[in-house]
């Protein structure tokens, strides 16, 4: 009886240590930040005035993509108006033909006059900043019966990404 | 388990979507060329000479404008509308004309009466014929006699 009775007391503080013995929970939390993908435009010129003396009006912009992307670069004339050519249109209709030319020296464009005022092409991620101009200038020169009047058109830059 | 695996793989899809969802920038520059309103008066005849009898003497002149016009002529020695040439000697001696300016057979105002429209952006020639209204005779004192045709435009 008494070897049983100690037996039991052995076993109970074998048990009562077991229960009381140190435990471990862990969780985690991920963390992450995404950079979207963009495309900027600054110092965008907000006209650009061709003169009437046949020399060059122009005008510049600046964009940083941090991706990719695709330039599209035309003029409204030859894209909206249908006629594919560049041109200036006047409220009475009448259109005087450009000349467009891209200065883009980082994306290899240097003053290069552009077929129908637009060019369209693909660039790998760049680092840094670019800068260009537009230079538009008549294709003919205005004539003494070449309507007096105010004549338009715009230049459009998309960048896709 | 399963809500936290489902949950996850819509963040997932959602983050994808984000990263391949195409994107466009733009800008656009205004372009404006302004022509200013100009005209021209060209070719204009260095004199006239007019006929001692009644024929004509003929000058011309043209204006190039690139915006609608109004025309009108004057000259120098007028009285109440009438013409004259007078002697550079003596003022006194004068010799009444008819003066005529036209385009294309449509008068232009000598002096009186409203200006002529026209629309413009073409070269308008214009026809001056200078004639005396009596021809010179024996009587008539000798010398040299003048007048001037001043031509304005209003654009």
């Amino acid at each position: 009886m008494k070897i049983f009775i100690k037996s039991a007391a052995i076993l109970a503080a074998l048990l009562g240590s077991g229960l009381t013995q140190a435990a471990n929970t862990t969780a985690s939390i991920p963390m992450g930040l995404e950079v979207p993908k963009s495309c900027s435009f600054t110092d965008v010129s907000t006209g650009i005035v061709i003169p009437e003396n046949g020399s060059e009006g122009v005008g510049s912009f600046t964009f940083q993509c941090n991706v990719a992307f695709t330039s599209e670069f035309q003029s409204e004339s030859s894209a909206v108006w249908g006629s594919g050519k560049s041109s200036v249109l006047s409220i009475s209709g009448k259109k005087l033909e450009t000349v467009i030319k891209l200065n883009l020296p980082q994306f290899g464009y240097s003053n290069s006059p552009l077929p129908h005022g637009w060019v369209w092409a693909n660039w790998g991620y760049r680092a840094q900043a670019q800068t260009g101009s537009i230079a538009i200038s008549l294709k003919e020169p205005i004539t003494a019966t070449t309507p007096a009047g105010i004549y338009i058109d715009t230049y459009k830059l998309d960048l896709y990404y | 388990m399963k809500t936290l695996t489902k949950i996850t793989l819509v963040a997932i899809a959602a983050l994808s979507s984000a990263l391949t969802q195409a994107a466009t920038t733009s800008a656009s520059i205004p372009v404006s060329l302004t022509i200013t309103e100009k005209c021209t008066i060209s070719d204009v005849s260095t004199n006239i000479a007019i006929p001692n009898d009644t024929t004509s003497g003929t000058g011309a002149f043209k204006v190039t404008c690139n915006t609608p016009y109004s025309i009108r002529t004057s000259t120098t020695n007028t009285s109440d509308a009438a013409t004259f040439v007078k002697s550079i000697t003596n003022s006194s001696h004068k010799l009444n004309t008819n003066i005529t300016v036209d385009l294309n057979g449509t008068a232009v105002p000598v002096n009186v009466g409203a200006a002529l429209s026209q629309p413009g952006l073409t070269v308008d020639t214009y026809n001056v014929n200078a004639a005396l209204v009596a021809a010179v005779v024996s009587t008539t004192p000798a010398g040299s006699y003048n007048d001037t045709l001043n031509i304005s435009v209003d654009y």
